[in-house]
């Protein structure tokens, strides 16, 4: 009688899932008409592959998690889908390279939700996580390459193909942080020398936290990846945050981080230049401020409707098929498009929180959240960047930039927040076979 | 949550509010492939010859100017320095983004069809163009000439010029040359009108009816003010003149006389002839602000609304009016500035019995498809400066100055000429005066009005005349008023 309770067959995301099979396939028919053959009809084996992935992660779903969430898997593929058909129109080279990684990261996706054997697992071998990420990162230090010469050597090589460990290391350290925070969430809520009316926090359970987080930002400010550095500064905070519940956290690793920024402004002319054209990009138009000119334009001359696809010139943007992505959505797509691509993170953001507060195990929740803000935050951090909000820092657009890595990480989390939420629905609605 | 709340704010502030702003910026490479894409218009004179059209190179499209000469009129379409007068103007029709055709072009924008502009047709005469230039020489001068009925620019010249297709190349040496060829002098350089401007002066004294102009005036003393001494070397053969020979031969001592009066009232000389004009009689005050309100009426003080930029001319500097300042600025010195084009105007306000024409350019656009949109109707007008009756007396002294006296060298045979000569002082004590020239003809029909002036090279009637004179000619030649 309870089984019949239970949704066995996932409706909504079936046919959710049409939406971006639609988009995708519309785009490339679009786009190989506007190229006048130029573009090979064959662009659309990437779009006939893609429609695959997403029947094979949606049979796999309702076979083995028919109550995880429905909604989840629609966005992260609409928005794999506009990223993989502006790259088809930015880099047709790349495309093929670009759909093989999603082709990968749907495998990850389902891989995590196969392998993973709970999700209490993840939890038991906290410190593993931290020292594969950790050791991964650092390896950049002497293995590292930097292969569009951006300055920083943030790749890691092996066979032709590349890969950004800190991509990675964010989901292992999210996964630390929850786990460590999971623990220690009382003491750290409650315990703690008083003074006055503030109750400090319990130093010596925050030692081992805070030992780990600073050497990673550190380890990234020594490589210059700024953007990730921000991004888990962010990530750490807005943990600590959910677990405690005390805005002293907040407050005082915003003041830390003010010091900081500060700090650095004075002492790395890297981060002076950001700074300095973050306030007055046209100053510097031609040097340190063209790329965000260039943007800025693009984004300008898309007005609301856009050009339509083909018809701007979005590859005045440099990075433009990569953290620049919006720019050129922007662009082509206009307002209207890109505004639709902030509303599928706004909902990616809030489907993640809803996850993570139904969830009743207090690790998953922090996991969720954690997962969650990692892709929100650093959605924010690259569209506060290209929109002259914040200075800008180079991470990717998730699930829309080209780039391997990015793809990867970000499939992982849509698997495993798929996996937290089937695990909650169960707690909720038991199956029994 | 917030966050992307104003993430989507700011989408909304660049692309929508911001979007002109930043995409007219020259940091917009858009620009520049809109631009090689698409077909500029021409810019045609009133005849359809070609005076800055397009063509086809290995680097894109170049412009090119057959006629050099027209640079301050059609001015340069440059990538480097930009636009300027009519590229610059009618730039959203050559350009395209504006048309008659507005179905053809809203399609081209719709199927990304490369624009094409329309071609603007200006009021000018290639020819007469040709013939101001030749008429300025090597000197530094202008020359504009228009037709007083409609305040269509017929020749609008200044120089010395520059190649518009060469600017890009030749910026540098363009920029550093002391003869700033660079410069419009027809509408932007502010002159010392010198006599030219007792046309207003006179204009004034006339229409409140404050001279007699058949009135005598005995001219052999010099006049003392204050330190400033006024004479009458310009008529020497002369010791009596009435009002008309004074304006004709040009009396400084007459027009100072009459600037005192017009701002003080009556002033009665020891050797004066006249007998004095009962002025309160006449229902009329004066004061220095009606003499202010008449220069203002003949532009000085105005913008002017042209196509091209325009500086604004002045009847004086900020200070107040004292006794030898009025004297002088009635004679046309003072600290008195005047463009070309204003002086110009007021020939052909009088020309035009007292109405003065706005001046335009530009007559229509032609788009690739024929359609036809109207830039300018002409026949608009700046205002009535002077009664009709005052208009016909001014008229008869200008051409008595051309018939007898300093402008004798406007003359064209069979034709009645108006003109009014100028040799102002300007620049350091000791230097060579500017030659001027104002007038139109025929006086009884008049078809094209002008000002012209040479830059520090003498008497008025010894340059400036015969130069207008020669535009006037070609400009009857080539209108043929006789017919009417």
């Amino acid at each position: 009688m309870r089984r019949a309770e239970v949704r066995v067959w996932r409706g909504t995301e079936l046919w959710l899932l049409l939406f971006p099979t639609a988009i995708l396939l519309i785009g490339i028919t679009t786009l190989v008409l506007a190229s006048g053959g130029e573009l090979a009809p064959r662009s659309f084996t990437a779009g006939f592959a893609f429609a695959l992935f997403l029947i094979v992660a949606h049979g796999w779903l309702t076979y083995r998690y028919p109550a995880g969430d429905q909604i989840l898997l629609p966005i992260a593929a609409t928005l794999c889908a506009v990223g993989q058909l502006m790259i088809t129109r930015l880099e047709p080279e790349l495309a093929v390279r670009q759909s093989l990684w999603v082709g990968v990261g749907f495998a990850a996706m389902i891989g995590t939700l196969v392998l993973l054997p709970s999700v209490a697992w993840l939890r038991r071998y906290r410190y593993l996580w931290a020292g594969v990420g950790l050791t991964l990162v650092l390896s950049t230090f002497v293995l590292g390459v930097d292969p569009n010469g951006s300055g920083a050597r943030l790749w890691l090589g092996f066979g032709g193909v590349l890969f950004q460990p800190s991509e990675v290391l964010k989901i292992l350290l999210v996964i630390f942080f929850a786990s460590y925070l999971d623990d220690h969430r009382e003491l750290l809520t409650f315990a703690g020398p008083r003074i006055g009316p503030l109750r400090l926090p319990p130093l010596p359970y925050l030692a081992p936290l805070g030992a780990m987080f600073l050497l990673s930002v550190l380890v990234l400010l020594l490589q210059r990846d700024l953007g990730a550095a921000l991004l888990f500064f962010s990530v750490f905070l807005a943990m600590l945050y959910v677990a405690s519940g005390r805005a002293l956290y907040v407050v005082a690793g915003l003041s830390l981080f003010v010091l900081g920024a500060l700090l650095m402004y004075q002492v790395f002319g890297h981060v002076k230049i950001r700074v300095d054209t973050w306030l007055d990009p046209w100053a510097t138009s031609e040097t340190t401020g063209y790329q965000l000119v260039q943007a800025l334009t693009a984004l300008a001359s898309g007005g609301l409707i856009g050009e339509g696809l083909t018809f701007g010139f979005p590859e005045y943007v440099p990075a433009v098929h990569t953290d620049f992505i919006i720019a050129a959505i922007g662009e082509e797509l206009g307002l209207t498009g890109a505004l639709a691509v902030v509303a599928l993170y706004a909902l990616l953001v809030s489907r993640g929180c809803k996850i993570a507060i139904e969830s009743r195990d207090t690790f998953a929740a922090l996991l969720a959240a954690g997962l969650t803000a990692v892709v929100g935050i650093q959605a924010l951090v690259i569209l506060g960047g290209t929109l002259k909000l914040m200075p800008l820092t180079g991470v990717t657009l998730p699930l829309l930039s080209y780039g391997g890595s990015s793809v990867l990480a970000n499939f992982i989390i849509v698997g495993l927040l798929l996996a937290i939420s089937a695990q909650a629905k169960e707690f909720r609605n038991p199956v029994h076979d | 949550m917030t966050g992307f709340a104003i993430v989507a704010l700011a989408l909304g502030y660049w692309q929508f509010f911001r979007q002109d702003e930043v995409t007219t910026r020259p940091t917009n490479p858009r620009l520049a492939e809109e631009e090689a894409r698409s077909v500029r218009g021409r810019i045609l004179d009133r005849h359809g010859a070609v005076l800055a059209a397009s063509e086809p190179g290995p680097q894109g499209s170049v412009r090119t100017y057959p006629l050099p000469g027209a640079a301050h009129v059609t001015g340069y379409h440059s990538k480097r320095y930009g636009d300027i007068n009519v590229e610059a103007r009618y730039g959203d029709y050559l350009r395209g983004t504006r048309s008659a055709d507005v179905v053809e072009r809203l399609t081209a924008d719709l199927f990304h069809r490369p624009r094409v502009g329309s071609d603007v047709v200006l009021t000018v005469d290639a020819r007469l163009q040709q013939t101001a230039v030749d008429a300025i020489g090597d000197q530094a001068g202008a020359i504009v000439a228009l037709d007083p009925r409609t305040g269509a620019v017929l020749a609008l010249a200044s120089a010395p010029f520059f190649n518009p297709a060469t600017v890009d190349e030749a910026w540098e040496t363009l920029t550093r040359n002391p003869g700033q060829p660079l410069f419009n002098r027809a509408t932007q350089a502010a002159y010392t009108p010198g006599s030219t401007f007792k046309l207003v002066t006179a204009a004034a004294a006339i229409d409140l009816g404050l001279v007699d102009v058949d009135a005598k005036y005995r001219c052999t003393t010099q006049m003392d003010l204050g330190g400033l001494k006024v004479d009458c070397r310009n008529h020497p053969h002369l010791a009596v003149v009435n009002y008309r020979e004074a304006f004709a031969w040009s009396c400084n001592r007459t027009f100072a006389l009459t600037g005192l009066e017009l701002g003080f009232g009556p002033l009665l000389l020891a050797d004066d002839l006249r007998r004095p004009v009962a002025w309160e009689s006449r229902g009329v005050q004066p004061s220095v602000e009606r003499f202010q309100e008449y220069a203002e009426r003949f532009g000085f003080g105005k913008e002017i609304s042209f196509e091209l930029p325009t500086t604004v001319s002045r009847l004086k500097g900020r200070g107040e009016w004292y006794p030898s300042l009025l004297a002088q600025t009635a004679f046309g010195q003072g600290e008195l500035e005047a463009t070309p084009l204003l002086m110009a105007l007021d020939a052909a306000a009088i020309a035009n019995g007292g109405v003065m024409p706005a001046p335009y350019l530009a007559s229509e656009a032609r788009a690739a498809s024929g359609a036809v949109s109207t830039l300018n109707h002409g026949g608009a007008s700046l205002g009535r400066v002077v009664k009709p009756e005052t208009a016909k007396v001014l008229n008869e002294m200008m051409v008595l100055g051309v018939e007898v006296a300093y402008a004798q060298r406007a003359k064209i045979p069979g034709i009645q000429v108006a003109g009014k000569t100028g040799t102002a002082e300007a620049g350091p004590a000791g230097a060579i005066p500017h030659s001027w020239f104002i007038g139109y003809a025929p006086a009884d029909n008049p078809r094209v009005a002008v000002a012209a002036i040479v830059e520090h090279r003498g008497s008025g009637s010894d340059f400036a005349t015969p130069a207008a004179q020669r535009v006037i000619q070609t400009a009857l030649d080539l209108y043929k008023p006789e017919r009417r």
